[in-house]
């Protein structure tokens, strides 16, 4: 009793001496920890600030040698002019309803895939993971013109071209310039970057402990259920993280937009204003192309606000569950 | 692959754990056969043969190995530019990966104004559009712009002066300065890829029980030990996750040199752009395969 006293008070000794001595490196560490986030934020936000610079001065002033970072007397100028043609409003509902419903979609598919994965040992567990990460790395420009001649006569799987069988007409559909080229990949894990997020799922369901799944058996859940009443609550922050993730990439895609969206007006924001910047650079040195240059600044700043906003909105609930993830002890 | 969640003894039967395992991954398996493999396989078929368009549609000619010949052998662009944004590719991910590992600890502990440089950080996820950063660097056309590229440059300049006077004093290998030096004029570009590595790495750090750190505490370990022996180890499943994210980022972006000659080919010479792809994914696929088997087996997952 008295020998572990003495030992308590040794270590106890030990630490107020560890403190003293690490309170000059704490202070040092923190001027540093200041410094070095200041200067990673300052590389973060300067390509910010001149989007926002160039969007808010007229074309002239980018020549003037004497403006600092930002124009002398800021005008709207851009997006008004950039209001003219650019249908805003249309091509942001556009936009927001494919990030929004894929994004859903892939929050229904891709933990349960990748709840199989990282759970359920089955012959060929290995071969579907190969699949997965095979569906990221091919390139989507690869099969392009295949699934463009798929998606202009979509069978729906086979079944369409079954029931031609009988009927002697198949039942195909064409999706091209529809939305469901978006949606319908989503739903059946094969969507934007899906396999990234099985991925993800996976590695933090497999770091979970057995004792949840006993747990859940012995409350008599289904195996469904104990995915979805154990399994799913303990990773709420990776499903905040998948859901921005993924609604950023479908929000900024351009790439597999262009290959199946071909009519303007059916454009998401991201691919119309690409559509602009292709054109910009095609009328290169003329005195409208120099206007509407400051104007697509504009355009690509509006392309990125809501997002920011979603952002904020979010950040709260991510940034919390961030701190709260996890299984602590 | 060693997976240490299971420990179910393998079976020549299918049981009924199996089936719930299929049907989980169900979705994800009719997608792929359906709407990838298809697509893939036809790809396939067009990198052995030419693609014609004339006015009866599109006409497929075999020609064997023509193309992945030609890639391989007669397109000195190609192969350079493969070689050169692999190598380019394998100095960046170490980086990447320390980089966003350590931001991710800054961030990790409590501090004032926390929220708001965790924030800062994301916020290169949200303009992850490579055309944003390009227009930035192509519009060098007024004298502000150029101005405000200088001020990033300076910064840099003033390391890289740093840098040739280790050379000088110390006698390090030039080769290694010159990598150093081009780190520093490319940490912008590593700052603006590493957005998603560092969330993926706090709710990583996040998951790793406190008790064992109390315990450590107790035991009088230092912060040092402390992290090699605790965090480390039970961050490994996420570095394998950021490893992997970092490396097909890195190759499938679209501002990657092999990939904008691929997308550029696609235009007119469809069967020579799908050798090209198919030859550069399956060139990613083994590096990642590799990188894999190394690392998965030493992940620890906390069971």
């Amino acid at each position: 009793m008295e020998l572990e006293c003495m030992r308590n008070r040794k270590n106890m000794d030990g630490l107020v001496l560890k403190r003293a001595a690490g309170k000059t490196g704490t202070l040092f560490f923190k001027v540093f920890r200041l410094l070095l986030l200041a200067g990673v934020g300052y590389l973060v936000i300067y390509p910010l600030i001149t989007y926002l610079s160039i969007a808010l001065s007229e074309p002239n002033d980018l020549y003037e040698e004497l403006t600092g970072w930002m124009p002398q007397d800021p005008t709207f100028l851009n997006f008004k002019g950039l209001f003219g043609y650019f249908k805003y409003w249309d091509h942001l509902w556009i936009t927001v309803s494919i990030a929004g419903v894929s994004t859903l979609l892939t929050l229904i598919t891709c933990p349960l895939v990748g709840y199989g994965l990282a759970r359920y040992r089955f012959k060929g567990n290995n071969i579907v993971f190969a699949m997965v990460i095979l569906s990221i790395i091919v390139p989507i420009q690869t099969a392009q013109i295949p699934m463009y001649l798929d998606y202009q006569e979509f069978d729906f799987f086979g079944i369409g071209r079954l029931i031609g069988l009988f009927t002697g007409k198949p039942l195909t559909a064409n999706l091209l310039n529809s939305y469901w080229v978006y949606y319908i990949p989503a739903l059946f894990g094969v969507g934007l970057r899906s396999g990234l997020y099985i991925f993800l799922f996976r590695q933090y369901f497999m770091g979970m402990p057995r004792d949840l799944e006993d747990a859940g058996k012995v409350d008599g859940c289904s195996k469904f259920g104990v995915y979805l009443r154990i399994f799913v609550p303990n990773v709420k922050p990776v499903f905040v993280t998948e859901f921005l993730l993924s609604m950023i990439y479908y929000w900024n895609d351009t790439t597999y937009s262009r290959m199946f969206i071909t009519l303007p007006d059916r454009q998401p924001l991201a691919l119309y204003v690409e559509t602009m910047d292709l054109f910009l650079n095609m009328m290169k040195d003329s005195i409208e192309a120099m206007e509407a240059r400051t104007q697509l600044f504009a355009a690509r700043l509006l392309v990125v606000l809501p997002l920011m906003i979603l952002f904020i909105v979010c950040q709260k609930f991510f940034i919390e569950s961030m701190d709260r993830s996890g299984i602590k002890g | 692959m060693k997976d240490k969640t299971v420990h179910k003894k393998r079976s020549h039967f299918i049981t009924k754990d199996d089936i719930a395992g299929y049907l989980f991954v169900l979705p994800f398996l009719i997608g792929f056969v359906f709407l990838l493999a298809k697509p893939m396989l036809e790809s396939i078929v067009y990198s052995f043969s030419e693609v014609l368009f004339g006015e009866g549609g599109m006409t497929v000619n075999p020609v064997g190995l023509e193309n992945y010949s030609y890639a391989l052998f007669s397109d000195a662009d190609f192969f350079k530019k493969l070689i050169s944004s692999v190598i380019e590719i394998l100095w960046n991910i170490p980086v990447i990966m320390f980089f966003s590992m350590f931001m991710a600890i800054l961030l990790n502990g409590e501090f004032v104004g926390r929220l708001f440089f965790r924030m800062l950080l994301f916020l290169p996820v949200i303009f992850a559009v490579p055309a944003f950063l390009e227009n930035i660097e192509a519009a060098g056309m007024g004298g502000r712009m150029a101005e405000g590229r200088d001020s990033v440059a300076a910064t840099s300049d003033t390391l890289q002066l740093l840098l040739t006077d280790l050379v000088n004093n110390f006698g390090l290998p030039s080769e290694l300065v010159s990598k150093l030096q081009e780190y520093v004029s490319n940490i912008f570009d590593i700052c603006w890829k590493s957005g998603i590595q560092i969330i993926l790495f706090i709710i990583g750090l996040q998951a790793i029980p406190s008790y064992l750190y109390e315990v450590c505490e107790l035991e009088g370990a230092t912060k040092w030990e402390t992290f090699w022996k605790i965090t480390f180890p039970l961050l490994s499943p996420t570095i394998l996750l950021c490893l992997i994210y970092t490396i097909i980022d890195l190759f499938n972006s679209p501002s990657n040199q092999v990939i904008t000659i691929i997308t550029a080919n696609m235009g007119q010479r469809i069967h020579y752009a799908c050798a090209q792809t198919w030859l550069y994914s399956l060139a990613v696929f083994a590096f990642v395969l590799i990188v894999y088997r190394l690392v998965a087996k030493r992940a620890i997952y906390l069971d």
